[in-house]
């Protein structure tokens, strides 16, 4: 029997975070990186929503008012860090940027 | 001044002797030196004489508590406390008078000896603590400060003969010195240990009370320990006292200036087991089976030395093997239960083996540091205070009658043959002996002083001047005039002298003999004069078996020796006691030593230190190497932790 729907939205939430793992660990360019974390971020939000429809409470749905405002600070603040990264650097690839070593 | 403040000021004088040396007097010259030195024992020797002449020979020992020097409370809560005590009673004040007397004279000679030196300060500072190590010594009331003594003897000994440490030989001889001795202080030590455990105290009085008390307690309940006690003391002795096993350190402490082998070989060290096997004589006696090995022990010395004596070609080599011999007749002494003859002839002994040890010097200083007899001979005519002193103490030393070794020799002898634990056989092996010690030393006596001079420059010898020869004189006088105090009953009618000062010492000895049933066989006074006259006969055969061979030099020794073959150069060679120590105790602990240091040091424990930082020190680079600085991989590190974390968790 197939599974209801925020079932599937559970299951689609983590493969949409597993994508969005992928895409922070693999990808060079800082703006694609991003892109990915706020893959991971709406990933939780979908689990959120799910899992609240799940067990008929409206906790989830209000969790997750509040990443997609945490999450869209973060898109500001990211974006203001990679343009002064840009223009001491020249570069946003990840690979350039590793000042921070042992 | 009370007794028990001249007691403190006659140990206190050599000290403050030494520290004015060692810190005023530092860059003065070696006059001031050697007086304040000598000064510092000269005083000591007067005190001496006022104690020994006073309250020491009316017969009341003089007790000096100076302070509590231990004192810790136990358990149980009783106290642990020994106090710095000194006592002088009749036997200690015997062993004063020698130590300062033929000190005085050895210090007042080392002036002239060490005078050419660059630093004679620090010989002097050696000297004093010696004196003092040895005052501490005799003069301990418990077996701790004599301890201490015994202990500061061996440091000073190591310092002196090691004095020209420059020399490899030097230093060696005396570390060879310290590690045997040390070997004997762990016997004396264990004593030690053994007493306190026995009887609760370390105090010579004290003990002496508790066995008086029950004597036949300890013959049976603690036989064996004391019998423990009496060998770990013997081991004690032997390593003091140059006995069997540990003798071999004396012959090579030769490698110290010749005063030194004088203060070493006549008036201190070696005489402090002598000393010892008396004060403790009480002890000692509760064991038969301890008094006979001392026996053994003793006429083994006596008869092994006085071989190895015959083929030393060195002038103090030879004096040094018949001071091992001579220890040997005094341990005898001791070890038949004729206690008090032991210190005569300690006593007597001290004045001949100074006399011969500083005439040695004199003819060592006078011949430019040759020591090898074969290039002497014909020194009579060139230095004849040297050359009559040097056969005064001869004389005494072989026991040519009227000598003072005549008569102290004579009164071991006869104890050996008659005491309460002599025998015939230990008798036979100090009869031959005599014999020997008189070949050894007319052959050295006529090799250094009669017949042709082999040396390159005759012409320059000449006698040494009156610093050297003065105490020469002195120790030659008594030398012919010691054995005063060991004339025997046959001679006089009353009982020796030694026998009757020492009696209050060696009475509780005498009563535990008494008690138990062992007693000496009295000789008639026939047989007295019957061993002696056999004493006497073998000292002439061995003097002009000597006389006869050594005529023309030492030619007459080779023909000798080629007769003589293998058993010769093995007598040369000191019975081969030294390589067979060697083998047997060197070499494997030596290997033993290597494999520790290549398998235990290198590897174990190396291993470890280093294993450690090492081990970090990787540990610390791959996790620094982990901090790249590149985001990716810190996220690869975050997840992975997630991960696991979630696993964990999930499981």
């Amino acid at each position: 029997m197939m599974p209801s729907l925020p079932e599937l939205g559970i299951y689609f939430s983590l493969l949409l975070f597993i994508v969005g793992i992928f895409g922070v660990m693999f990808r060079k360019n800082i703006i694609f990186m991003m892109l990915s974390v706020e893959i991971m971020l709406n990933a939780a939000n979908l689990a959120f929503i799910s899992a609240s429809t799940l067990t008929n409470t409206i906790d989830g749905q209000v969790v997750m008012f509040f990443v997609m405002a945490v999450a869209a600070c973060e898109a500001g603040i990211g974006l203001a860090l990679i343009i002064s990264l840009y223009r001491a650097k020249s570069s946003i690839e990840i690979d350039d940027l590793r000042m921070l070593r042992g | 001044m009370h007794d028990q403040t001249l007691l403190a000021l006659i140990v206190l004088f050599p000290l403050i002797g030494a520290l004015l040396n060692a810190f005023v007097f530092r860059h003065m010259s070696v006059v001031v030196s050697c007086l304040t030195a000598t000064l510092a024992v000269a005083i000591p020797f007067i005190l001496s004489l006022i104690l020994f002449f006073g309250p020491i020979a009316k017969g009341t020992p003089v007790i000096a508590e100076l302070f509590d020097w231990i004192s810790v409370p136990l358990i149980n809560g009783k106290e642990f406390n020994i106090s710095f005590a000194l006592t002088a009673d009749r036997l200690s004040g015997l062993f004063l008078l020698v130590i300062t007397g033929v000190g005085t004279l050895i210090h007042l000679y080392s002036g002239e000896y060490m005078h050419h030196e660059n630093r004679p300060y620090r010989f002097f500072v050696y000297l004093n603590l010696f004196i003092v190590s040895m005052l501490l010594l005799v003069l301990g009331s418990n077996m701790l400060v004599t301890f201490l003594g015994w202990e500061g003897v061996g440091v000073c000994s190591y310092l002196l003969i090691g004095y020209w440490y420059e020399d490899t030989a030097n230093s060696m001889a005396a570390i060879k010195a310290f590690i045997a001795n040390r070997v004997g202080d762990a016997g004396f030590l264990i004593a030690m240990f053994l007493c306190y455990m026995l009887f609760k105290t370390i105090n010579y009085s004290e003990i002496a009370t508790i066995i008086a008390a029950t004597p036949q307690n300890f013959y049976t309940e603690h036989s064996l320990e004391i019998t423990l006690i009496g060998l770990c003391l013997l081991l004690g002795v032997a390593g003091k006292s140059a006995q069997i096993p540990l003798y071999t350190w004396l012959p090579d402490a030769m490698a110290g200036p010749t005063p030194v082998s004088a203060l070493i070989h006549a008036a201190t060290m070696v005489t402090s087991g002598i000393y010892l096997m008396n004060r403790v004589s009480f002890v000692l006696v509760l064991s038969p089976t301890v008094m006979t090995t001392i026996a053994i022990v003793g006429a083994a010395t006596a008869i092994l030395s006085a071989t190895i004596g015959f083929a030393q070609t060195d002038i103090k080599k030879v004096l040094a093997y018949s001071t091992c011999s001579q220890l040997g007749y005094m341990v005898l002494a001791c070890g038949v239960g004729a206690f008090q003859y032991g210190v005569s002839h300690v006593i007597t002994h001290a004045f001949f083996k100074a006399c011969l040890f500083l005439g040695a010097g004199s003819v060592i200083h006078a011949m430019h540091h040759e020591q090898d007899i074969r290039k002497m001979g014909g020194l009579f005519k060139r230095m004849p205070i040297t050359s009559i002193t040097f056969i005064i103490a001869t004389l005494a030393i072989i026991g040519f009658p009227g000598f003072s070794g005549f008569f102290s020799k004579d009164a071991i002898l006869a104890a050996a043959w008659s005491g309460p634990f002599g025998n015939p056989i230990l008798w036979f092996v100090g009869w031959i002996t005599a014999g020997f010690t008189a070949f050894y030393m007319l052959r050295l006596t006529w090799l250094v002083f009669f017949g042709e001079s082999r040396a390159e420059h005759p012409e320059k010898i000449h006698e040494t001047n009156y610093v050297i020869t003065l105490p020469l004189i002195i120790l030659a006088i008594f030398s012919a005039l010691g054995g005063l105090i060991a004339i025997p009953e046959v001679f006089t009618g009353k009982e020796d002298f030694i026998t009757r000062f020492l009696s209050p010492v060696l009475m509780q000895s005498e009563e535990i003999l008494k008690a138990s049933g062992i007693h000496g066989n009295p000789l008639s006074h026939s047989m007295e004069f019957g061993l002696m006259g056999a004493s006497i006969i073998i000292v002439f055969i061995g003097a002009l078996f000597a006389i006869t061979v050594y005529k023309n030099g030492p030619q007459g020794g080779e023909r000798f020796a080629n007769a003589f073959g293998g058993f010769y150069r093995l007598i040369r060679d000191k019975w081969r006691v030294d390589e067979l120590y060697n083998l047997v105790i060197y070499q494997p602990l030596a290997h033993f030593g290597s494999f520790l240091y290549r398998i235990i040091d290198r590897k174990v424990i190396d291993g470890v230190v280093n294993g450690i930082p090492e081990t970090l020190y990787t540990g610390t680079s791959v996790a620094s190497d982990a901090q790249s600085g590149m985001a990716r991989n810190y996220l690869k590190f975050i997840y992975i932790g997630v991960f696991v974390f979630g696993l964990i968790l999930f499981l």
